[in-house]
């Protein structure tokens, strides 16, 4: 056996290995998320979020909303978060030093006047240029802050800071929230006697070509576009599937930044958001239960398999590209900050598997793939290649990908069943069969480049250019 | 490599059953969608009917029932969507309207069903089965319903103790006698919001649920004094403040905020320096309601000793208490610098706005 063929074997029977162990983790996490949706489903049929929507009992709620250069839509946005069925509530939107008019914006539509507030710096931040607040009565649950610009996770510490109730929501300003969106993330909160709830999320979709009127979603649309589609699908996947497994392990490290409730008070005592890292959703879910960890207090990070947030995806390559990368940054940032918890049985589930299984499956996933793939083409050119295997695993993997995907079009169907029409349930099949030849690759090669970028220290956000809610009209 | 192949297309021919069951799935409930439209004509008219029932004589009434509807209570599905809509017909029904559709629901025997799911070893059909026994006001089955209250499985022990309050009233609350689980927040806002529906009622019982062993239950037995304004209770809730969970001497301090007397609220501020910080966060709080011109040196003492935050809450009490309270602090040496200076900017524009 020559040197070339051991190396040739070494490297596809690891591929192999690599990728059995995968699809059983996918195979458990699909399998395992059906009696968490289930549980779900059977417990939300007997609550009436009514009962806290005016119980003096709800817990405070404070809602973060960071906007830099939202002008375009502020008023809007803002009219949409006041228009949220929660009687102790809070809404805060942070200007993060735009250079728009959107100050100028909210101070006209709600009659603002600066007051004079002292920002408790419990976390340290960029200046605070002003507090503002309505005379109008009728806004007396907004509070807009003006401060100098220093990014994302700068603006929530702000918001942070501010905020006066038990628990912080943290939002995108432009995503549009069911209106008892909140009712439903601050029900976990209320329901454990033994453990802590340190973080609530829901699920987020796709918005686009969906109905929006006056700040709320009134008909919910597949999208027309692949690009979006394919999100859309893929957002299916990883919430309904993904995600409410790793709820159910306890195990979530991810609550989406676009719509998640966090304990202030853990927030501030592991010292809020970090603005050194892109993932800021991410690493503070992943420092909060660290710190639950060292401390060996019970906690869970809970996790509401329903729709309740509607986000506008990228449609185009470029943008989706960039998020991308940035996503792989931020996983990559957090995964090095807390190394420390790499397969160490001093934290537990979190530090034996749900770390491990984000390095491994979630960071490695694609820098494997895409070697493997280059790996091939040198074998091919060097004639080493035994294509027999390589395009039986190539099957394999496809057709894997494509059963978990009617999978979780399945659990939609079957739960949520948001794409009612029979047309549009065939085109999300069509698209996970289209998926891996249009989608996948660009989003393995975004990922690349998103390592590549943090080797180069490159640290953007990358601009996320949005087409609004305004061009979509009503299907016939 | 032949395993791949079988691999292959076995995971292929998965997803083509999985999409067959996908569409096969949908053209029921597309079917069922419109036969669900004509059952819902049917069972509407029948609550109508119920409803509107001009009987003079409601212990004897009989309400008739068709043949086409008598095939139909056969069906699972059926039966379910009538259960359903006389449920939440009753929910908003009270007098003579709720009667008769409680005597529909016993006419057509859905609580033979109802009894039947009671022994389900399934949580949600158990529950399921107390909660539509206790809207239906069924007293009959008390006995039965007040054994799940301290079921091992929450739910069915929440919609049990949701149905016994409907069932007997202030009375319903004697399963805190015996609970061993713990109630946690979210029940406990329910059960107060079932009590409230209910006429004002000086009910017996919480001075023995203030010493119970199962802290969930001393702290709902606060709560039931702060919402019932329980003033004789005055001394077993300060007797709670010495209590060595955080979590009832916070309610403590929080009912003791609604039935204060004049000695409450010197007591508050001679336990602030023992507490932790969220209970002295209540404690200033209540003295926001409470407090009178003689607590306010004491208050001010305390804000040497406090973080930003809490000398926040102080000075916002201070100043609720009496507005000459903000002159005694800005008598204060410190008042001039900063945290404390701008604290009392920010409350003084809170009390101009």
């Amino acid at each position: 056996m020559s040197w070339q063929s051991i190396i040739v074997d070494i490297f596809t029977y690891g591929l192999l290995a690599y990728s059995v162990l995968l699809f059983s983790c996918y195979i458990f996490i699909g399998i395992y998320s059906v009696g968490e949706v289930k549980n779900h489903l059977y417990k939300n049929s007997f609550t009436d979020y009514r009962q806290l929507a005016s119980a003096s009992q709800a817990p405070g709620m404070s809602i973060l909303a960071p906007a830099y250069n939202e002008g375009a839509n502020v008023i809007e946005n803002v009219r949409s978060l006041l228009s949220i069925h929660y009687a102790n509530l809070e809404v805060i939107i942070i200007n993060d030093g735009s250079k728009d008019d959107s100050l100028a914006k909210l101070i006209e539509a709600y009659n603002l006047y600066k007051t004079a507030y002292f920002v408790n710096e419990q976390i340290k931040t960029k200046a605070v240029r002003g507090v503002y607040k309505s005379r109008n009565k009728v806004y007396k649950k907004l509070i807009v802050v003006d401060k100098e610009n220093g990014g994302k996770a700068d603006a929530l510490n702000v918001g942070v800071n501010i905020a006066q109730k038990e628990y912080i929501v943290c939002i995108d300003v432009d995503c549009i929230l069911e209106q008892d969106a909140l009712l439903k993330l601050a029900k976990p909160f209320l329901e454990h006697t033994k453990q802590r709830v340190i973080a609530t999320g829901g699920v987020i979709r796709i918005a686009n070509d969906c109905v929006v009127e006056g700040g709320r979603l009134v008909a919910v649309n597949l999208p027309k576009k692949m690009l979006p589609r394919v999100q859309t699908l893929e957002y299916i996947r990883a919430f309904l599937l993904g995600r409410m497994a790793w709820s159910r392990l306890n195990g979530l490290l991810l609550i989406s930044g676009a719509f998640g409730a966090f304990d202030k008070e853990i927030v501030i005592k592991c010292g809020g958001y970090d603005h050194h890292t892109v993932g800021e959703d991410m690493e503070l879910v992943v420092r909060m239960r660290r710190y639950m960890e060292e401390l060996d207090l019970p906690y869970k990070v809970g996790f509401i398999p329903d729709p309740l947030c509607w986000t506008e995806a990228p449609a185009d390559f470029k943008i989706l590209g960039r998020q991308r990368n940035r996503w792989t940054r931020g996983t990559i940032e957090t995964l090095k900050m807390h190394k420390v918890m790499f397969f160490n049985p001093k934290y537990g589930f979190l530090g034996m598997v749900s770390y491990p299984y984000w390095f491994l499956f979630e960071f490695l996933a694609p820098i494997i793939e895409f070697v493997g793939m280059f790996f091939f083409i040198i074998f091919s050119v060097l004639g080493l290649t035994n294509w027999r295997f390589f395009i039986g695993l190539l099957a394999v993997v496809f057709t894997f990908g494509f059963l978990y995907s009617v999978f979780a079009i399945l659990m939609e169907v079957l739960t949520y069943n948001q794409y009612k029409r029979r047309k549009d349930i065939l085109k999300l099949i069509l698209t996970a069969f289209l998926e891996p030849f249009v989608f996948h690759p660009y989003v393995v090669w975004s990922a690349v480049m998103g390592n590549i970028d943090l080797i180069q220290k490159k640290n953007s956000w990358g601009e996320m250019t949005r087409q609004g809610f305004t061009a979509p009209k009503k299907p016939n | 490599m032949i395993y791949f192949e079988i691999v292959a297309l076995s995971f292929f021919s998965l997803a083509v059953l999985l999409i067959t069951f996908i569409l096969i799935y949908l053209k029921i409930v597309n079917v069922q969608g419109s036969k669900h439209k004509k059952w819902k004509n049917i069972v509407e008219i029948l609550v109508r009917d119920a409803i509107f029932n001009e009987s003079a004589d409601p212990a004897h009434m009989h309400f008739p029932i068709n043949h086409r509807t008598s095939i139909l209570l056969k069906n699972n599905r059926f039966r379910n969507l009538l259960t359903q809509e006389l449920l939440s017909a009753k929910k908003n029904m009270s007098g003579t309207a709720a009667t008769y559709l409680q005597k529909l629901y016993l006419q057509l025997e859905l609580d033979q069903y109802a009894l039947k799911d009671l022994s389900s070893k399934k949580w949600y059909v158990k529950a399921k089965a107390l909660q539509d026994l206790g809207i239906m006001n069924l007293n009959v089955y008390l006995s039965k319903i007040y054994r799940q209250t301290n079921h091992k499985n929450e739910l069915v022990r929440m919609e049990a103790q949701i149905a016994v309050i409907k069932l007997t009233g202030f009375d319903g609350l004697r399963f805190l006698d015996v609970v061993s689980y713990q109630i946690n927040n979210w029940q406990q806002i329910k059960l107060l919001n079932e009590l409230s529906y209910l006429p004002a009622s000086n009910f017996n019982g919480i001075e023995k649920w203030l010493l119970s062993k199962n802290d969930s239950v001393v702290i709902f037995a606060l709560k039931l004094v702060k919402s019932f304004h329980r003033f004789e209770l005055h001394q077993q809730v300060v007797d709670c403040l010495a209590h060595s969970s955080d979590d009832i001497r916070y309610q403590a301090i929080m009912a003791l905020e609604k039935i204060y007397d004049e000695s409450t609220s010197s007591l508050l501020l001679r336990l602030y320096d023992q507490e932790v910080l969220k209970n002295r966060i209540a404690i200033v709080k209540a003295l926001q309601q409470i407090g009178s011109e003689e607590d306010i040196p004491a208050l001010i003492s305390f804000l040497a000793q406090e973080e930003a935050e809490q000398k926040r809450m102080l000075v916002r009490t201070i100043a609720n208490i009496s507005p000459t309270g903000l002159n005694q602090l800005l008598l204060l040496p410190e008042s001039n610098i900063a945290p404390l200076s701008l604290i009392i900017k920010q409350i003084e524009g809170e009390l101009e706005s």
